[in-house]
């Protein structure tokens, strides 16, 4: 905190956006050159985060990792996996995902790699890494899924 | 896996890197969440007063009708006005 100028931040978790309900923690998104925002001491005068948090790319870099990965995000509509069998794929913050209709409930899957290639993290793959792309794995005619183990065949592949 | 015809053998191919992991998912209001953290708290928590206030709007009883591209933020914007 500088006088006169504020560490640039916005409070997530706050009811009124319960959508980012996932940290309750004041985030500072990485961006430290604080002289591009000024903020009015009387801080309940106004309630908005600087213009260029609204399209900077190092901002949304730092949104997916700490904001999107952990929160929970709606991904589909009831209506596009209604019956057992029903799948779609779809991608979130560039992680490919099918979404497969079981008996119930709905259950998400998400391509995994092996030990070896998994990311410091330890969770997550990304498509890079390996050498197939697995994101377009459902693309392929012939290949056929398993509901629990992934896919079963992938003829002529 | 259980099996690539024509394919095994090949280079950088092994079946378990086909293998597709499971992913948190939950549906609620007829919309499909998912979460890429295995430890994060429950749909239920998370939404919190959410899923009481948006009773009203009985989602239920919709359809889907497109899947719009637009700045969260903005979106944001808007709904507190």
């Amino acid at each position: 905190m500088v006088d006169g100028w504020k560490l640039v931040s916005y409070p997530v978790g706050r009811s009124r956006f319960p959508a980012f309900g996932c940290h309750s923690r004041r985030m500072s998104l990485g961006m430290t050159d604080q002289s591009k925002f000024q903020v009015d001491a009387e801080i309940s005068r106004d309630w908005s985060i600087p213009a260029e948090y609204y399209t900077a790319d190092e901002v949304f870099a730092a949104e997916k990792e700490r904001i999107l990965r952990g929160s929970w995000q709606v991904v589909a509509h009831h209506d596009q996996v209604r019956h057992p069998g029903d799948y779609i794929t779809t991608e979130l913050i560039g992680e490919p995902l099918l979404i497969v209709r079981l008996e119930s409930p709905v259950a998400g899957l998400l391509p995994r790699a092996p030990p070896s290639r998994r990311t410091a993290g330890g969770r997550m793959w990304h498509p890079q890494t390996v050498p197939l792309r697995i994101s377009r794995l459902d693309l392929q005619p012939g290949w056929r899924f398993d509901q629990r183990t992934g896919i079963r065949r992938a003829t002529k592949f | 896996m259980i099996s690539a015809p024509e394919f095994e053998g090949q280079p950088n191919f092994d079946a378990r890197d086909l293998a597709l992991a499971p992913l948190r998912a939950g549906e609620r209001f007829n919309l499909i969440f998912v979460n890429l953290d295995p430890g994060a708290r429950s749909l239920a928590h998370s939404l919190g007063e959410l899923a009481s206030q948006a009773e009203q709007f009985q989602f239920e009883g919709m359809k889907r009708f497109e899947r719009p591209t637009y700045n969260m933020k903005m979106q944001l914007e808007d709904l507190r006005r």
